[in-house]
């Protein structure tokens, strides 16, 4: 069976409801005990992660998977949403727009700032999970880029504009550091094609439950 | 006489694949976008099985599939869950409520087809 119209299905769904997803957080910043836009911005996580499976968006599932579970925690109540969660989400947000799109004359998809990212969520999740941390705390404030002035821009300025993806200016957030090795080198390695995971393996699973 | 299946999924491509995938295959389709729709369409359409996604607005799959098995018309049809690999308790909470089975996204067409034969008998 062609996949070509499913794809571009897909992309389609995918783009409308990543345009939402902005929409959601920015409400959310504003409201962030608000558990109906939680629960909205964790379905459409979910919704890219499930659909794009099915179509053959594995880094884009990849890389969602990770915010979605940094979200799962947040319904959970064992993250909290700050503005610091919100900045990064956004700009993951941007980056998986760029991993779906198909404009060529859009920006590439900027693979630091991914592996960076996925680094990110991955040390959220992981510090909600750990018993012995104390006060559950969600990204690095040091590198909060949670200013007003970024958020008015975040807000007014296109998502995908060049300077999103790698270029510094002087009223935008400080760049990332130089991302840790693990998330770079596997994202990078999931573009090449490389399995870097167990996640990463579309193994099809069905089950029937004894009737 | 052609077996009817009610697929219920909030994502516009899945329903698109599932639809024609099932199509093809001889079977008649009705989509719904949410378990509340489903619920509203079961009676008309007398699905002889469901396909049901489990995150879904309104409604989601699991309250869906409690209030098919709670209503006499439908408590015996298969009733198949979409899930994805990270949602094991949300697996057993649908088991709980009455699922027949669940197929973890991503799957190709030709399971699903399988499984849905296997299901029917």
């Amino acid at each position: 069976m062609s996949t070509g119209t499913n794809e571009s299905g897909f992309r389609e769904e995918a783009l409308d409801l990543l345009s939402k997803l902005e929409s959601y957080l920015l409400e959310l910043e504003k409201a962030p005990s608000n558990r109906e836009l939680i629960d909205q911005v964790f379905r459409i996580l979910h919704t890219i992660k499930g659909s794009g499976s099915m179509f053959g968006f594995d880094d884009v599932v990849a890389f969602v998977h990770e915010i979605e579970t940094v979200y799962e925690l947040i319904r959970s109540g064992r993250i909290s949403v700050t503005s610091d969660l919100i900045n990064r989400t956004l700009q993951a947000r941007d980056q998986v727009r760029l991993l779906i799109s198909q404009d060529t004359q859009s920006d590439s998809p900027n693979l630091s700032l991914i592996g960076h990212l996925i680094t990110e969520f991955q040390t959220m999740a992981s510090r909600a999970s750990t018993p012995a941390s104390p006060t559950p705390r969600v990204g690095n404030d040091k590198q909060a880029s949670s200013t007003p002035s970024s958020k008015k821009q975040k807000k007014t300025k296109k998502a995908d504009s060049p300077e999103d993806s790698n270029t510094s200016k002087s009223n935008e957030p400080p760049p990332p550091p130089p991302p840790p090795p693990g998330g770079v080198g596997a994202f990078t390695a999931r573009l090449t094609g490389i399995v870097w995971g167990v996640l990463l393996a579309p193994v099809a699973v069905m089950v029937i439950v004894a009737e | 006489m052609t077996t009817h299946i009610l697929v219920a999924d909030d994502s516009a491509s899945m329903r698109a694949m599932l639809s024609f995938t099932l199509k093809n295959a001889g079977y008649d389709v009705t989509v719904a976008v949410d378990g509340s729709e489903a619920i509203q369409l079961a009676p008309r359409c007398r699905p002889a099985l469901m396909i049901t996604d489990l995150n879904m607005p309104q409604v989601d799959g699991i309250q869906l599939i409690r209030s098919m098995r709670a209503n006499p018309d439908f408590c015996h049809i298969p009733i198949l869950m979409l899930t994805t690999e990270s949602q094991e308790n949300r697996k057993r909470e649908g088991k709980d409520a009455g699922a027949t089975g669940w197929l973890v996204k991503p799957f190709r067409p030709e399971q699903l087809l399988t499984i849905i034969k296997r299901v029917l008998g």
